[in-house]
């Protein structure tokens, strides 16, 4: 119990930084979870070329969020963003079925980067609300998430342009970053 | 054709593409030198109406970067080249959709049948130049490979436009197949002006023509015999469209009868009627299998009504012929939003209660089924992704509905009978339309309501719940274990799942993740832990009132 109590502490005098890598294939919607969670408000966003980076204030956590390319040819480069980043945020097109096999491999390659071997891992499953978007549960087999033994994972379904799930995947990074 | 262009190829394809005058303009805003696309449409946009497409989602419109991306499919080429945004917005004007509004433009009919037609006519064209290329590319080197690449494109660019812009007219499309389909190799004396092309082509032609499988050869002669003899412009070249031609005549018979389909979705009923139509259709087979599987999965003998249902979900998926499987597409695609809609609406459904005997259930779940089974036929990937849908029984009283992805085929059959994690009874079933099978582990049947109601209902699955059991067995020590799951307690099960459940069943929920995977131990320390986890849990929320207030207070 006293490490519990140790952690409120610090949640409660100490403002956390945690910095996080979000990727995911090509308009999954990195961007617009991005910009949802740090201006509150639905935007349309362009194809992002480069990356995007913003911090973002959740719970007296500053997460830097780190919003690559998700064009194939970027793809290469992701693993050099990842220096320090403690948590990698994993965007898939719930919606895009044809695709997931694509992105179970991305999520495999880039997991498998050194700089990420103690990273938590929150997999978005975006677009749920979109009319043949598959479920959480049926994602977590298609990702093969269950072979994810030795590290924090968690996958949250999520709406991005109504911002729904999103505070609860960084509930739960929150929560993983006060068991560190 | 597993693998795909190579860089190099697909650079030379939009090149030629580019230079186009039509391709040199958005298809939606008319803005300069687009260099993004819509592979469903073929079209050329500009970065702006990317944003907009891909807002729509991919089953509207999938956009790709003619530049950026790299592992484009010869198939999305195909559409690339086939499409256009000249035949695309011929299409479009011919059909009466002249709205710019990008939503409406791309939700109307015109834009579903475009779609679907862009998709078999390159589809088709895959069948006959993709084996062509596929063999060209492992005789000579690479080089070599690719200048002729360029011709082939060339060629196909070409060829294609011409057909489709003459065909985009459905009315008069007899007479420009018929001058198309003169080209076969039997009539080029009578039509072939230069000969130095034939001379050049024409072992490979013929070799190409001759490759297609005997059912596209079949159909020409129907054709030649139909035309009469006219000229063909290019002799051997043309040989290449000539299949196409025919698939798109073929295409065209079809899409005469699309419209009157694609009417139906209108009236639910109607759609409903259709599915259970097919369904019954396939009924004798769907028993069959629906045995097959009874078997290997011990189930009660006395579900066998249910089996039935399950075997249409085999059916549907499998057996059923192509313009079948178009109906339930057109079908399902309108029904599932629906479905979804309603569904979400409804506090009490027919999963609520027995499903064994109720009708409704019955319904939605051969439209869910439907849905589902449309989906799968989008692509041949597809069907062998998403795996089938079964209605077996595992509690007693309880019959779930499990939809097993095959995604993991091998796992699939052997453990059916231990793995069948399900949640037939649960929200999520509301919510989705569908339950899917967490995973290929065992699972104890004691916790498997709970599980379902737990997993069923989640938005979100983290590790810590997955694998609640081995962390407890191997990672830490046990106080920083109960602190996790304590952690987890507040915030997964009544932060996630139950916001409206209480205390109580959050705690139940936890439970369950923590016996998920551990039988043995559920067993040994069952009563230790809802002690301990009860007590957790009230500390923890006593915790969190005195951190949120001492958060509100300064403000932090």
């Amino acid at each position: 119990m006293g490490n519990a109590f140790s952690n409120w502490f610090k949640n409660t005098f100490g403002k956390r930084e945690m910095r996080m890598l979000m990727v995911g294939l090509d308009a999954a919607g990195k961007t617009t979870i991005l910009y949802r969670l740090k201006l509150g408000e639905t935007i349309i966003t362009i194809p992002t070329i480069g990356f995007n980076v913003e911090t973002v204030e959740y719970k007296n956590i500053k997460f830097t969020v780190w919003d690559v390319n998700g064009q194939d040819k970027i793809r290469p480069l992701w693993r050099h963003y990842c220096l320090d980043t403690e948590g990698l945020i994993f965007v898939v097109d719930s919606n895009d079925i044809e695709r997931i096999d694509e992105a179970k491999e991305e999520l495999r390659r880039i997991i498998e980067v050194d700089e990420l071997k103690d990273a938590v891992l929150l997999v978005f499953a975006n677009k749920q609300d979109l009319p043949n978007a598959i479920s959480t549960e049926e994602m977590t087999v298609r990702l093969n998430l269950d072979s994810f033994k030795n590290r924090s994972w968690k996958i949250q379904g999520t709406n991005a342009t109504t911002g729904a799930g999103l505070h609860e995947g960084f509930d739960w990074l929150g929560n993983q970053i006060d068991k560190r | 054709m597993s693998k795909g262009p190579i860089k190099q190829e697909i650079e030379s394809v939009f090149h030629r593409l580019r230079s186009q005058t039509s391709n040199k303009q958005c298809f939606d805003c008319n803005a300069k030198n687009p260099t993004w696309s819509s592979v469903t449409y073929g079209v050329f946009i500009c970065i702006d109406c990317s944003a907009v497409h891909r807002n729509l989602g991919v089953h509207l419109t999938f956009v790709r970067s003619t530049n950026l991306d790299t592992n484009w499919t010869w198939q999305q080429l195909r559409q690339m080249q086939l499409g256009g945004n000249a035949n695309a917005s011929q299409f479009f004007r011919q059909h009466n959709c002249n709205t710019s509004d990008a939503n409406q433009k791309y939700n109307s009919r015109a834009a579903q049948l475009y779609k679907d037609k862009l998709e078999k006519v390159a589809r088709n064209a895959m069948a006959v130049h993709g084996t062509k290329l596929h063999l060209d590319q492992e005789k000579p080197e690479i080089e070599t490979v690719e200048k002729k690449e360029e011709d082939f494109f060339a060629q196909c660019d070409e060829d294609g436009e011409d057909g489709f812009t003459k065909n985009g007219n459905l009315e008069n499309n007899n007479a420009c197949l018929v001058s198309k389909v003169i080209p076969t190799p039997k009539l080029q004396p009578e039509g072939a002006p230069s000969v130095d092309l034939l001379v050049m082509e024409t072992p490979d032609l013929t070799q190409a023509a001759l490759k297609p499988t005997i059912g596209v050869r079949k159909v020409q002669p129907r054709k030649t015999t139909m035309g009469g003899a006219r000229k063909g412009g290019l002799g051997a070249t043309r040989v290449k469209t000539s299949f196409a031609e025919i698939e798109e005549k073929a295409l065209m018979a079809d899409a005469k009868e699309a419209p009157v389909e694609s009417k139906k979705p209108l009236t639910e009923e109607e759609q409903l009627e259709t599915v259970q139509s097919v369904r019954l259709a396939y009924q004798d087979l769907s028993l069959q299998q629906s045995k097959e599987e009874q078997k290997m999965k011990n189930v009660n003998p006395e579900k066998a009504k249910q089996m039935e249902r399950l075997g249409m979900g085999f059916n549907v998926r499998g057996g059923i012929s192509h313009s079948a499987t178009n109906d339930m597409q057109t079908i399902s695609q309108e029904t599932a939003p629906k479905y979804n809609s309603s569904s979400s609406k409804s506090t009490l459904s027919a999963f609520e209660r027995e499903p064994a005997s109720s009708t409704d259930f019955f319904d939605d779940f051969n439209s869910t089924s439907s849905m589902y089974s449309s989906s799968s036929t989008k692509s041949d990937n597809l069907a062998a992704s998403l795996g089938f849908e079964t209605i077996e029984s595992i509690m007693d009283n309880h019959s779930n509905v499990t939809s097993m992805f095959d995604s993991t085929p091998k796992r699939d059959e052997p453990k059916k009978p231990s793995s069948s994690f399900s949640a037939s009874t649960t929200d999520s079933f509301r919510r989705t339309g569908t339950a899917k099978t967490a995973s290929g582990k065992e699972y104890n049947t004691y916790d498997n309501d709970a599980a379902q109601k737990k997993f069923g209902t989640a938005k979100g699955i983290s590790s810590d719940q997955f694998f609640g059991g081995n962390q407890t067995d191997t990672n830490n020590e046990v106080s920083s274990n109960l602190s996790r799951f304590q952690g987890s307690n507040s915030i997964s099960s009544s932060d996630y799942f139950g916001r409206n459940d209480g205390p109580a069943n959050s705690q139940n929920n936890s439970h369950s993740s923590m016996n998920f995977n551990a039988p043995d131990m559920e067993d040994v320390k069952e009563s230790v832990r809802q002690g301990v986890t009860k007590v957790a849990g009230r500390i923890s929320n006593l915790a969190n009132n005195v951190m949120s207030s001492i958060q509100d207070k300064y403000g932090y």
